[in-house]
């Protein structure tokens, strides 16, 4: 593709307004993980910002219009495109922005244009459609590895108003929080159905983080009519990045309102314990620590049920970090960073791991599978340590 | 002299206006096109959102987003752009004839703004580069500087090397309607009057936009209360 072609078809009107709001006032960068390990201004925020606007401005300002559009140095475009994937899309830069950009959703339209440029993604960012298309997830691990391995011996229902989606990740790299995810259900005892290993196929949203959309009207169709055939009426996940893709982006997808809810599990069992489904009786005398998901917190506002399930454990001590709820610090997984920038994302994950020793934490409760992966990953090596545990497998351990 | 600000008054006009019209043809381009808008929660009620365009005022006018981030900061940034506009609007009595109430009611803030503004300047960049030692564009620190020399040589004309404002009055009228006046005599006026042409090139778009981004900003926190809870 020409650099001289527009730089703006990726782009809604809002976000074409929201990056001319940006004041270059610097107060994102406050909060940014990767400037916190990297210390490097250039691949800030605002910088990416003034970059994409310099594009705008040579294809389609005043002059360009006049005169017809410059020619854009390559090495500046790939310095933007490394720049936009470094990100981690935790959002934490919108969250402080002083004049309300979301970024959160910026910065993957911005990554979708330098993917149609042909400059993104990055490296091994670049296999993911081809493994979802060949096995379904972007790990490219066999559908039979799918639940096998830590699924426990339950009764799952061939149909029910009530479907569980595991997801990818949680399935393959974070095998402990997907079976305390259907551990907790079982004990609700309301039945909940799943789709097959084979059937149940990525969300779409490591594709679509990257800016690699092609693939995902066909699959988040072809999830949306397998749950269709199970007659489900609610779909239960935990994981943040699947939630918040499924409920911010699967019906533009999709084509239209989608025939279920989604519902994060936290709601479901936080609901359950105040209808009196489920009680913990079993105390566990532990200082807590809970991280919340940037996808779940900024991204859907999810911050209170996991903090009344974990109250909901009787003898448990409920700690806080010091950026939290809307807040929260990324734990260095997000937006696939980490599949490029693994320095950075342990560094971030340190930062963490750090606090929640600081705070004579006994555990770390993580409500994510990138971040359990991650964290676990960033764990090694590291001076301070502290056990990793995933909020529904410290649930499901006292319900036992 | 007057013909050179004279070319430049015209420049700068006709770029901004241009830099106007592009900016709405590229938003006109994108309007309705097929992509992945993200789903928001569901409308508010009136009463609701009445109170998210309050709020979205109050962060329009009171800067709040910035309260929040640096109150360090924010009286600077506020005082300055509170001035700025008070200084604009006093300089509008040079473009209108005859002057209207509300502009010659504002003349005593315009004066007094016109003292404050430099050194609100100075306080952000204080606070900026002294105090925070954080990031400070290149971009923003230009601006400032030409802000601030701009202000300066408006001080000075006012105090020091008086300007005749009667004469400075006609050359802008003059301009407006197309018929070529005198510029008032001595430098100052003419370097003054080059700087403001500067500032209305490198005018930042975010005066125009912002408020949309910010109202924007309120209605999707309101909207991320039932965008995946129970209504």
């Amino acid at each position: 593709m020409k650099n001289r072609n527009s730089f703006t078809s990726c782009l809604s009107p809002r976000q074409i307004m929201e990056l001319d709001a940006c004041t270059q006032c610097g107060e994102c960068l406050r909060n940014c993980p990767v400037q916190e390990v990297t210390g490097n201004p250039s691949i800030s925020p605002p910088e990416k910002i003034r970059i994409f606007r310099e594009f705008i401005r040579a294809t389609e300002g005043v002059k360009a219009r006049l005169f017809g559009a410059g020619d854009i140095d390559r090495t500046l475009l790939e310095d933007f495109t490394k720049a936009v994937y470094e990100c981690t899309t935790c959002g934490a830069c919108g969250q402080d922005c002083s004049v309300g950009i979301f970024t959160q959703r910026l910065w993957p339209m911005l990554r979708n244009e330098m993917v149609r440029r042909g400059l993104g993604p990055l490296g091994a960012q670049a296999n993911m459609p081809e493994a979802v298309r060949n096995t379904g997830n972007p790990y490219s691990r066999a559908a039979a590895e799918r639940f096998a391995p830590w699924r426990p011996d339950i009764r799952i229902a061939a149909r029910s108003d009530i479907a569980y989606y595991a997801g990818c990740t949680g399935a393959y790299e974070a095998q402990p929080m997907a079976r305390g995810d259907v551990l907790v259900l079982d004990a609700i005892g309301e039945p909940f159905t799943m789709l097959s290993a084979e059937e149940e196929v990525c969300c779409g949203f490591p594709l679509f983080i990257t800016g690699q959309h092609d693939m995902l009207g066909d699959l988040v169709r072809r999830l949306v009519c397998a749950y269709q055939g199970k007659g489900i009426k609610t779909l239960l996940c935990s994981c943040p990045c699947c939630v918040n893709f499924m409920t911010r982006d699967w019906r533009p997808f999709y084509g239209g309102p989608l025939p279920f809810r989604v519902r994060h599990i936290t709601q479901f069992v936080a609901d359950a314990l105040g209808r009196g489904r489920i009680a913990v009786k079993k105390e566990l005398k532990e200082r807590v620590i809970y991280h919340d998901p940037c996808y779940l917190s900024r991204g859907v506002g999810i911050i209170e049920e996991p903090r009344i399930v974990l109250r909901s454990i009787p003898g448990i001590e409920l700690l806080e970090f010091s950026r939290h709820g809307m807040n929260s610090r990324c734990c260095g997984a997000g937006g696939a960073a980490r599949k490029v920038f693994h320095e950075n994302a342990v560094a971030i994950g340190r930062l963490t791991i750090d606090e929640a020793v600081d705070k004579k934490a006994d555990k770390l409760i993580l409500g994510c599978p990138a971040c359990y992966a991650k964290v676990n990953e960033a764990m090694q090596g590291n001076e301070k340590q502290i056990r990793i545990v995933d909020i529904m497998e410290l649930f499901a351990a006292a319900l036992r | 002299m007057g013909i050179l600000l004279a070319g430049g008054f015209y420049f700068a006009v006709l770029v901004f206006l241009g830099g106007g019209v592009s900016r709405f043809l590229i938003l006109w381009k994108t309007y309705g096109l097929d992509k992945a808008v993200p789903v928001r929660g569901a409308k508010s009620s009136p009463g609701t959102q009445a109170k998210t365009i309050c709020k979205a005022l109050g962060d329009t006018f009171f800067f709040a987003r910035l309260i929040r981030t640096n109150d360090v900061l924010w009286p600077g940034e506020w005082i300055f752009h509170v001035s700025f506009v008070l200084v604009v609007l006093r300089h509008a009595r040079f473009f209108l004839a005859p002057v209207p109430g509300c502009i010659a009611f504002l003349q005593p803030a315009g004066i007094i703004a016109g003292y404050v503004l430099p050194f609100a300047l100075i306080y952000i960049l204080v606070v900026k580069l002294i105090i925070e030692k954080r990031y400070f564009s290149t971009y923003n620190f230009f601006l400032l500087s030409l802000i601030f020399s701009a202000s300066l040589t408006g001080i000075l004309m006012r105090t020091l090397l008086k300007t005749d404002s009667a004469a400075a009055k006609v050359f802008i009228l003059g301009l407006l309607g197309f018929r070529l006046q005198a510029a008032p005599g001595g430098g100052l006026f003419a370097a003054h009057f080059m700087l403001v042409l500067a500032l209305v090139l490198y005018l930042p778009s975010h005066l125009f936009t912002a408020p949309f981004t910010l109202l924007e900003a309120r209605a999707r926190e309101e909207e991320l209360k039932r965008i995946i809870h129970e209504e």
